[in-house]
């Protein structure tokens, strides 16, 4: 009882304080490109005036176009939840909070994501579908590469009780495999974040603001908290189980990992910002695959016993 | 009990044969009724599934034919009536499609005894019985293909024989192999004889190459993608759904008799891993959506595979846990397998009867047009691509889970297989869910491309989407209960290996709990609304947004522009072959793009050119002339009497 009701403050932290990381995450970047960004919070004012609009959408669309920003949104809730930020240790949580829970939630979005778009019969949501869904073919891999690692170092899938073998030091950075893993996830998590060079941020056309193109109004509001959401889930993803520090008292556990996001988020604004651009394939062939390398190395450490 | 069900279905096709005359009469009798008895045979096949029982026929026979009902068969034989309900009725509704090309009381027959030759498979206690009815069910099902005629199906029959018959000879060989050395024909006196290790091998390759073949393992599964989308739809969902599991029974079965080293289990999933990769692979860059279902099959057989594979890992090194656990994966997913595949084989089915095609690129939009349709088929995609919380997820979260507990394994070769098999399944399921996006979005989301086809699509009969809607209905319980499901498996499964124990805590997972919190979450956003005072107008509709231009159906993506990329860069080992054509200068181009499949190219066409070749060169001898063959026996006379001096004389 005492795990759903911290999932549950974990999710209202969220949704909370979500706008305020894009709000910063955008104003960085417009200091980076020196010039005066938007005010820190800029987020919160734009879903404000989104959810005050009225909306248009297609006239080609079914009942799942216009289902879809409430089920993106359940779904990255959902990972919010199952991600073990403030409960730890107790097998209780792991009724629902497991790896491949979480691996496949994101494939649910993915797939209402893909479905969504192509009701809406805009070209360039059916490219971004295209795209999102061959990142996948990438991603998915590695993130499960990854994963199993861990699963077979701490021998159970469940993620409370992962997290708290990690935090008592018994499996760490001192076992080859999983400290070469820790890169190759960090990556995955980043695409899965969709943020440049696999979103482009100017030419949002195309890959994952093309895909909700056609929204508007609150379902845009929805559907833009929802890939918030999913981003500050995908970081404690990684942060939960490649740095394991924690207290005993899960609001200070859930703290110390807002401090964390913001720094992971400043990171990733700073790639984002100084990376080079890429088409869909060479970006693939130059970022994917020597992190497939990465990770296979890390797989065949842990084969050989390291 | 088991002789009624049995007689009941025998009846039943003998009577559907009998009313040849009044066609609608036996659509009612051939159909509506066994679907009333499979009902009654879940029943009975469900309460006693912990039971060995069985019955011998009355009468003297050569020999005394005698069916026994194990556990295993038992829920093998509640697969088969378990689909062949919801299957029968959606025929009442579908057979009217066929009027114009078959007499349906003859389709009806045959499909009871279709049924009926499943169910003797699995329930048959001897080798020859085993034998004999494994070939009726291959013949029926051959029969049933006949009925959709068209331009490759006899090509079609002939290859699906084919490979039928080389498995079937390839397990016959390890019959009675077995049976040699066990000094008995029958399986109950199949135990405690001794076998030397490598015939024991021999064996047990001989039965995988049989049951893969039946199967459609790789590299065997040439058959599958030819033969389903040629068959009626329901029919294809019992070949797909039922048939194909008919051969992992065999070969969990007939396996367990022998002694298994771990080396068995791990080319056992060798094989699933690349069935998987491959069957999918080739499903995405399919056009004909019943192509795409049919190599989907491939794929989920792989997965079948992994999980029995790594069962007889378990077994091999004598670890009841991991067998315990593998073993349930691959019933459950057998099950899963079961349900979803047909309720998408019938919704094919449903959209070809409302619109005559089988491209994808021509459909579009048919959810507003047939909105029960569209939703079962949706269930039935949602649960196949294994996304939480239905009925796929389950039991992939079992094959990945039990294939972890064997990587921890001390061989450094099983736990490469094991982590590779992983990795192979996690890509599978990535490229998965971009081929079911691809198949549910295509056809049932969007616009349609062509006019004519849109406007003269609607759900045709209520029977099709009832039959449908067991099946969905089935895969959220199998989902939602997973826990009950579980434990029913567990049992089946605790009889095959005995000593196994659920040492760890395995129905840790809850699926109601999830479901809840992911509807939970839905409503969510509402109260927000509610707590903000959004602006809850009705959205107006206006056309899609297309930079300026004037939107039309043509912009849309279509199926090969939606896996362009990923084609780009498979193109290595998929060969993909561009054909132009243009019939005048100022006539449109047409362009079409086809995968054949490579393993058809690699494997067995040089053999099928080297048997055409030596067919050539033999025809040489048959050259009519009645004096020739008088040559040809003085010539075989006069050989027979050679050897026969050779070795008889003295």
């Amino acid at each position: 009882m005492q795990t759903i009701l911290l999932m549950l403050l974990q999710l209202f932290v969220a949704i909370l304080l979500v706008p305020l990381f894009d709000g910063v995450a955008r104003n960085l970047r417009g200091k980076i490109q020196s010039r005066v960004g938007y005010p820190i919070l800029q987020t919160y004012y734009d879903i404000f005036k989104l959810l005050k609009r009225s909306r248009t959408m297609p006239n080609t669309i079914h009942w799942f176009f216009r289902a879809s920003p409430y089920m993106l949104f359940s779904i990255s809730a959902l990972l919010v939840m199952i991600m073990p930020i403030s409960y730890a240790g107790n097998s209780e949580g792991g009724m629902i909070s497991d790896i491949f829970v979480a691996v496949y939630l994101v494939a649910a979005f993915r797939f209402v994501f893909g479905v969504a778009s192509i009701d809406s019969s805009n070209p360039y949501a059916g490219v971004g579908a295209s795209r999102e869904s061959l990142i996948a073919v990438y991603v998915e891999p590695i993130m499960i590469i990854c994963l199993i690692i861990i699963a077979m170092l701490t021998q159970t899938t469940n993620l409370p009780i992962i997290k708290g073998v990690l935090q008592n030091g018994e499996i760490g950075y001192h076992i080859a495999s999983y400290a070469v893993a820790s890169i190759a996830f960090l990556w995955a998590m980043y695409v899965e974040m969709g943020r440049k060079p696999f979103d482009i941020a100017e030419a949002e056309q195309e890959v994952q603001e093309g895909v909700i193109g056609e929204y508007s109004g609150r379902d845009l509001g929805v559907a833009e908290m929802a890939l918030m959401l999913k981003q500050y889930a995908m970081i404690s993803f990684f942060l939960v189980i490649f740095v394991p520090f924690g207290f005993e008292n899960p609001l200070l556990n859930l703290a110390l990992n807002l401090v964390e996001v913001g720094v992971f988020y400043i990171g990733a604004i700073l790639i984002d910002n100084f990376g080079p651009r890429f088409r869909i394939l060479s970006s693939l062939k130059f970022n994917a695959l020597g992190i497939l390398f990465i990770s296979l190395i890390a797989l065949s450490l842990y084969i050989i016993g390291v | 009990m088991l002789e009624m069900i049995y007689s009941a279905f025998l009846i039943l096709g003998v009577v559907s044969l009998a009313l040849y005359k009044c066609p609608k009469t036996a659509l009612w009798v051939g159909f509506g009724l066994p679907s009333l008895v499979s009902l009654y045979s879940v029943v009975i096949f469900i309460t006693n599934i912990n039971l060995t029982y069985g019955f011998k026929l009355a009468g003297n026979f050569i020999f005394s034919p005698e069916f026994i009902l194990t556990p295993l068969s038992g829920f093998f034989s509640f697969l088969v009536v378990f689909i062949s309900f919801g299957v029968g009725i959606y025929t009442i509704g579908y057979a009217k499609s066929l009027k114009n090309r078959a007499n349906l009381a003859v389709f009806a027959s045959l499909f009871n005894f279709f049924i009926l030759s499943m169910l003797l498979v699995l329930s048959s206690s001897n080798v020859f019985s085993f034998i004999v009815l494994w070939e009726v069910m291959t013949l029926v099902s051959a029969l049933l293909l006949k009925f959709n005629d068209e331009e490759t199906s006899n090509k079609t029959v002939m290859i699906y024989l084919g490979v039928a018959q080389i498995g079937a000879f390839c397990i016959m060989i390890a019959l009675l192999l077995i049976s040699g050395v066990a000094g008995s024909m029958e399986f109950a006196q199949w135990q405690g004889f001794e076998i030397s290790s490598g015939l024991s091998i021999c064996v047990l390759t001989l039965l995988l190459v049989g049951f893969g073949s039946k199967a459609g393992m790789f590299p065997f599964h040439v058959w599958s993608p030819l033969a389903y989308p040629l068959a009626p739809s329901n029919v294809a969902a019992l070949m797909s759904g039922v048939m194909s599991k008919m051969a992992i029974f065999g070969l969990i079965k007939f396996s367990l008799f022998l002694p298994i080293n771990p080396g068995f289990g791990l080319s056992i999933m060798v094989l699933g891993a690349l069935s998987a990769l491959i069957g999918i692979s080739y499903a995405l860059v399919q056009k004909e959506y019943s192509k795409l279902i049919a190599y989907s099959s491939v794929e989920n057989i792989g997965i079948i595979l992994l999980g029995v594979g790594t069962g007889f890992y378990g077994i091999g090194l004598g670890e009841g846990t991991l067998a315990l656990l593998g073993f349930v994966g691959a019933l459950f997913h057998a099950l899963n397998h079961a349900t979803f595949k047909s309720l998408l084989f019938l919704g094919a089915g449903n959209i070809y009867n409302a619109t005559q095609t089988k491209e994808i690129d021509k459909l579009g939009g048919l959810a507003r047009k047939m909105p029960i349709t569209a939703i079962l088929f949706l269930i039935g995609v949602v649960s196949i691509s294994a996304l939480p919380p239905l009925n796929g997820f389950v039991s992939e979260w079992f094959i990945y889970r039990s294939m972890i507990l064997g990587g921890l394994s001390e061989s450094l070769l099983g736990r490469a297989v094991f982590a590779l098999s992983i990795v192979a399944l996690a890509l599978t399921g990535a490229i998965v869910v971009f081929a079911f996006i691809k198949l549910y979005a295509l056809i049932f989301a969007g616009v349609c491309k062509d006019e004519k086809i849109y406007n003269g699509a609607y759900e045709k009969s209520l029977f099709m989407p009832l039959g449908m809607f067991v099946l969905a209905f089935s895969c959220l319980y199998f989902g939602l209960g997973a826990n009950n499901i579980i434990m029913f498996l567990g049992s089946v499964v605790m009889d095959l290996i005995p000593n196994a124990t659920y040492s760890i805590n395995i129905d840790v997972l809850s699926m109601p709990i999830i479901a809840l919190l992911l509807c939970f979450l839905l409503i969510l956003p509402f109260l927000l609304f509610g707590i903000f005072k959004a602006n809850m107008s009705k959205a107006r509709l206006s056309e899609p947004w297309a930079c300026g231009f004037k939107f039309n159906s043509r912009m849309q993506t279509n199926s090969n522009a939606f896996v362009g990329d990923f084609k780009r860069i498979i193109s290595k080992i998929i060969k993909f072959k561009e054909i132009k054509s243009q019939d005048s200068y100022f006539a449109k181009m047409n362009y079409e793009s086809r995968s054949d499949d490579f393993w058809w190219n690699l494997l067995y066409a040089p053999v099928v050119r080297l048997n055409l070749y030596l067919g050539d060169k033999i025809g040489y001898m048959q050259n009519g002339k009645s004096s020739f063959y008088v040559i040809y026996i003085l010539i075989y006379l006069y050989a027979m009497m050679i050897a026969g001096f050779y070795f008889l004389g003295e």
